[in-house]
């Protein structure tokens, strides 16, 4: 009993899943916005006690954009997908804002969450990412989208196989793949072999 | 030919999930290039822990930390994630919790006084601490902890499921403080005590975890710039947030908070507005609300145990646990407790002193930067408190029918916690429901003048159930709040509306958000709501027996189930008052208990007192109540019938012309202004009224039919009336004779009764109006005398018996009304015994029967109906021992319940004494209630002699007023029952007297 019609959003999205890469730059400015919008009200307001955590962020900004007429998992994925690259770019902006005059320690990345609640503390840590993501992207796409999607958008294996139509089993050997050459790239020491 | 890449890519999905040997083995054949980088990848991937979030979803790594190896993730907080772990070195079988905190140590001496610390945790050793084991950090760095396993929940989701007494959690809380003091004495502090720290294991049996552990990890800095970290900040003492030393004390205040959130529910500073500076300061300054105010069960010593527990000012809590656990018991063993209120001089000094706090909340405030503030006015949200919120679009993608009434249901649940929060104006689901028929939600809720509407999907998210949730602006359309929650079972329903209620009063207003809980509030058993829901689906239908039977079964599931006890009240009070009367009872002492919202308990206390007889209460609080909620029907509704059920006709049209108003599809506003309008003598306004009841319920419902025949005997339109009546099945049976009778045909209303079983107690009720109407006197008490037996309960039968002691009275045979009584056990008997001792001069007796009747009949109807009863006997009396001025002196005061049963006798009165446009009034009245609309129970108090004397009494008074055509047409219409004159009716002589002259 949705008030709105299939939205504007939701129309580009599936053109986008059909691979139009210029429903993908019209859907951007609007989920950007959103997500954006979201990201600072939480920022500020978030209520002790409450946790903020990345999934409901993006859970959020589908309700918003897409609403509720698209209703099957499938459609949610490919969205979290889209918005898991809007998230990566709208903390890449932040951080470049922010400058890199700190260099951080070089602590590994844990969590987004600890991204969303501490921006400024772990902007280093996210430009240096980012940037190795772009490497490994020019190197293998598909393992740059995994990590993108399971990082920046909590993506669980089985959706993130569904988003780029491969097998569970392949996601997570890529995925953990990538994680590994991501930490070796970001010169994280391996420990001593036993 | 394949790159180097895409063999490592291959080489490395191989080897990851291999032991060292087995990868030397596998990657033999490999070349030199890509063995070398996947090599330096797995070793990469053993280094990198939790980097990016780790490998898998919820997957343990499969590198054991020390002898223990992770089996499954069970918990994850601000602090870290927890496993359950076993030992991983078969030297005994044990499992644990391991906690692996997302805190690098980067320094050999934070390692060091890591490891220092859990040591003396280790030491620990009590029944209700859950034993640190061992620890360690894991080769990524990360400290990790080894503790006992607790299989159990926490203890706030312990108590609120059991719905536990105050006194049951005291007693639960006991072993905590005690745990608590133990540590203390030992030196060591918990820091960081909250109701998620403490669970209950299956035995019952509280256990505290994470002893120590923030000071172990090094996180209990004071809250500045790290609060973010600092998960709960709702439970750090004021000296903990502002920085300052910790002591037992300090353990003590968290003690407090938590027993004020497990007796009340809520947290003591849920009032302010959530943004870090203002909690700070709200800690530091603000008096919480008594427990008491939040939970009228919480006994007041209980109050002062926990603002003791709870003081700003550490020297005036307990000095330790020990002494709050001492405090507690003193109160279980009913003996005085030592906490009292603070003094007045004591708050002067606090006042000097909170200026300082001030200044820390600041600095504070300053510490989250200025971009937060700009944030805050950029999309304030919490503007919405005091406004109008309808639930009105929640729709099920289930593909289940066993679940399909759960949008009902959640529809219901959602609306009862908005309510409890108060922070909104909410619609009651029956008013949604009837505006939403046919519409979209955005239309429903501009017809309802919502200002923001709820829409919501629940969908499969298997194995759970999601609820996407979104909340709109009525005007524009803006989406201002969006959200998706997820639980487990159809039990989600309570789970799902409590937290979305939560979330949505958190986020639109300023009000402390509650913890509602729709479980206590309506039922915690789902199958009860899925059966109350159907039943009103049922009631919206109009389908009042299936809606009854409905709400009956869901009592019957859970007795504790308040607003099926209503539901019951409401449905069967159209055919049972007496029961509709004992189900509200039950209701409202359900509701009282369970500290329901404001408008379900008044409401159900306003429907209590209608039922209770009070009318004059229960109309006044329920115009308060619907000038506070004036887009609900409900309250407007009833008020509506006490109107009506007290004469006042004018009143209850506008009241019924609200409801209308306010919602077009109120099929029983429209039926009650139908027969107000009637009753009012506003037949054109009736007859509109009738045709808009018909139109929500169908023009071939029976109820319409029955309607129709009211609105045509009101115009006199007998044959069209009767054809109605036949054609409804409620009515078919009686009312066709009863118009018969009406009409002056007590012929045809014999023939017509003929075919009625000789067992209806109505037709029984007709019969005996139309043998009086008609001269056949005994006939017609023998008749009212069946029928007053058929109704076969106490409370039952008093038109009949009062109709058959008016006959014998006008006859002058008060001794035959004693014959009577003494044949009939039944409550109001004695009351006529009563007038007939009076009029026969033997008070003393009359007493004696009246203390009877009050005794009988308080029980039954509530102490205000039998005591007015009894004024409207002793105006009897009066009349028939022929003391006129005390009638008329009476009939000023004269309850409204009672002005049309006593309007002939008074109009007679005032007859006698001369008044005559009084006594006008009150036979015009008499004379317009034979044909009331106010359905057969009105319909049947004036008919029968009543009605033919009133004929008499028009007569005489328009003779008295030298109206002498109508005083002829009045005395013809009247002698006109009497075909052969012979009635032994003084009136009936003095009529063929009277004829003559005029």
């Amino acid at each position: 009993m949705s008030d709105h019609g299939p939205s504007e959003a939701t129309a580009l999205l599936l053109e986008w899943r059909d691979g139009d890469r210029d429903a993908a730059n019209r859907l951007f400015p609007l989920v950007y916005r959103e997500l954006r919008a979201i990201a600072r009200a939480r920022l500020a307001l978030e209520r002790p006690g409450h946790t903020l955590e990345a999934t409901a962020l993006v859970h959020e900004a589908y309700l918003r954009i897409i609403g509720q007429e698209a209703v099957n998992w499938e459609c949610r994925a490919q969205f979290f997908g889209f918005a898991a690259n809007v998230i990566r770019n709208i903390l890449v902006d932040h951080a470049r804002l922010r400058g890199r005059q700190k260099r951080g320690g070089g602590q590994a990345l844990v969590s987004l969450e600890d991204v969303l609640a501490a921006p400024e503390e772990h902007s280093v840590e996210l430009l240096d990412l980012h940037e190795a993501l772009e490497l490994l992207a020019r190197r293998d796409e598909r393992q740059g989208k995994i990590v993108e999607m399971r990082f920046f958008g909590g993506l669980s294996i089985e959706e993130t196989a569904h988003v780029l139509d491969l097998s569970p089993t392949t996601v997570k050997s890529e995925w953990r793949m990538a994680r590994a050459w991501l930490y070796r790239q970001l010169g994280h020491p391996a420990k001593e072999a036993e | 030919m394949r790159s180097e890449w895409d063999l490592a890519k291959e080489l490395f999905a191989k080897c990851m999930d291999l032991d060292a040997a087995q990868r030397r083995a596998a990657m033999d054949a490999a070349p030199e290039a890509v063995r070398r980088e996947v090599e330096s990848l797995l070793a990469a991937e053993d280094s990198a822990d939790a980097f990016l979030g780790g490998t898998s979803d919820s997957k343990a790594p499969a590198t054991p930390l020390g002898p223990y190896r992770l089996i499954e993730k069970i918990g994850e907080g601000g602090m870290g994630t927890v496993w359950e772990a076993e030992r991983a070195d078969g030297q005994f079988e044990m499992r644990a919790a391991v906690k692996i905190i997302r805190e690098h140590f980067d320094t050999d001496a934070n390692v060091e006084r890591f490891r220092v610390e859990r040591q003396l945790l280790a030491q620990l050793a009590h029944p209700n601490i859950a034993r640190l084991l061992d620890g360690g950090t894991t080769p990524g760095g990360l400290p990790y902890l080894v503790m006992e396993l607790i299989e159990g929940s926490r203890i706030d989701t312990w108590v609120r499921e059991r719905c536990l007494t105050a006194d049951s959690i005291l007693r639960l809380f006991l072993p905590v403080c005690d745990a608590v003091a133990y540590a203390n004495q030992r030196s060591i502090l918990h820091r960081d005590l909250k109701p998620a720290n403490i669970l209950v294991n299956s035995e019952g049996i509280p256990k505290l975890v994470d002893f120590g552990i923030a000071k172990a990890v090094g996180q209990d800095a004071p809250a500045t710039a790290t609060m973010y970290r600092a998960a709960t900040p709702v439970y750090a003492s004021p000296e903990h947030l502002t920085g300052g030393r910790l002591t037992a004390a300090s353990d003590v205040y968290s003690l407090g908070v938590t027993l004020y959130e497990l007796l009340t529910g809520a947290q003591p500073y849920a009032g302010t507005s959530g943004s870090l500076p203002e909690l700070v300061r709200a800690v530091c300054e603000v008096e919480p609300p008594r427990p008491s105010r939040l939970a009228p069960s919480v006994p007041a010593a209980i109050d002062s145990i926990i603002a003791k527990a709870m003081h700003k000012d550490p020297a005036r809590r307990y000095p330790g646990a020990r002494d709050l656990a001492a405090d507690i018991e003193r109160h279980l063993n009913a003996q005085p407790v030592e906490a009292r209120a603070d003094g007045p001089g004591y708050r002067v000094a606090r006042f000097l002193r909170s200026r300082r706090t001030a200044a820390t909340a600041a600095t504070v405030a300053f510490a989250l930067g200025a971009a937060a503030w700009s944030a805050w006015s950029y999309f304030n949200l919490r503007r919405f408190d005091g406004r109008s919120v309808a639930v009105v679009g929640i729709n099920q993608h289930l593909d289940d029918a066993s679940l399909a009434w759960l949008e009902h249901g959640l529809t219901e649940t959602l609306t009862v916690s908005l309510l409890q929060s108060g922070a909104f104006r909410v619609l009651s689901t029956e008013r949604v429901q009837a505006a939403a028929q046919g519409k979209t939600a955005r239309e429903a809720a501009q017809a309802l003048r919502a200002d923001l509407y709820v829409e919501g999907a629940l969908i499969k998210a298997p194995p759970k159930i999601r609820l996407d949730l979104r909340v709109i602006e009525t005007a524009g359309g803006r989406v201002v709040l969006a959200r998706s929650f997820e639980a487990s079972s159809a039990e989600a329903v309570f789970t799902l509306a409590d937290q979305a209620a939560f979330e949505i009063t958190s986020r639109l207003t300023t009000t402390a958000p509650v913890k509602a809980d729709s479980k206590k509030l309506l039922t915690g058993n789902s199958e009860a709501l899925r059966l109350y829901e159907e039943g009103r689906i049922q009631h919206g239908k109009w389908n009042l027996p299936r809606a009854a039977e409905r709400f009956r079964k869901a009592a019957a599931t859970d007795p504790e189930f308040a607003m099926a006890w209503a539901g019951i009240a409401q449905t069967i009070s159209w055919w049972d008052r007496p029961g509709a009367r004992g189900a509200i009872h039950r209701a409202s002492d359900i509701a009282a208990a369970r500290g329901l919202p404001k408008l379900p308990v008044q409401l159900i206390q306003g429907l209590r007192l209608y039922f209770d007889a009070r009318l004059d209460e229960s109309a006044e609080l329920l115009r308060a109540l619907g000038r506070e909620f004036p887009m609900e029907t409900d309250p407007l509704f009833w008020e509506g019938m006490t109107q009506t059920y007290t004469f006042r006709h004018a009143e209850a049209r506008a009241t019924f012309d609200r409801v209308t108003r306010v919602d077009p599809t109120h099929a029983l506003g429209w039926l009650m202004l139908a027969e107000n309008s009637g009753l009012d003598g506003a037949g054109q306004d009736a007859r509109r009224a009738a045709d808009q009841y018909c139109r929500t319920i169908g023009e071939t419902a029976d109820n319409c039919l029955a309607l129709r025949g009211d609105v045509h005997l009101l115009a006199g339109e007998w044959d069209s009336a009767i054809a109605q009546y036949r054609a409804s099945s409620i009515t078919s049976a009686v009312m066709p004779a009863a118009v018969a009778w009406v009409r002056g045909n007590p012929g045809d209303t014999f023939r017509r009764l003929a075919n009625v079983s000789a067992t209806n107690p109505k037709a029984r009720l007709v019969e005996g109006n139309a043998r009086a109407a008609s001269g056949d006197f005994a006939g017609a008490i023998a008749q009212y005398e069946r029928s007053a037996k058929l109704f076969n309960g106490p409370a039952m039968g008093y038109l009949q018996l009062l109709k058959a002691a008016e006959i014998l009275f006008e006859l002058g045979k008060p001794d035959g009304v004693l014959a009577m009584t003494a044949r009939h056990d039944n409550a109001w008997a004695p009351g006529l015994s009563a007038i007939a001792y009076l009029v026969q001069g033997d008070k003393t007796a009359a007493e004696t029967e009246f203390a009877t009747m009050r005794a009988a009949l308080t029980p039954l109807v509530g102490s205000y109906l039998a005591g007015r009863t009894e004024e409207f006997h002793r105006l009897l009396a009066a009349f028939y021992r022929g003391d006129h001025p005390a009638v008329a002196a009476a009939a000023a005061t004269l309850p409204r319940r009672f002005r049309l049963l006593a309007a002939l006798p008074v109009a007679r009165s005032l007859l006698e004494l001369g008044r005559l446009p009084e006594a006008g009034e009150y036979l015009d009245f008499s004379w317009r209630a034979r044909l009331s609309l106010g359905g057969p129970e009105i319909f049947e108090e004036q008919s029968g002699l009543r009605v033919i004397l009133t004929e008499f009494y028009q007569a005489r008074l328009a003779e008295a007023q030298g109206r002498k055509d109508d005083a002829r047409r009045w005395a013809a219409a009247f002698l006109g029952h009497f075909p052969g004159g012979a009635a032994p009716l003084a009136q009936v002589r003095e009529a063929t007297r009277m004829m003559p002259r005029l």
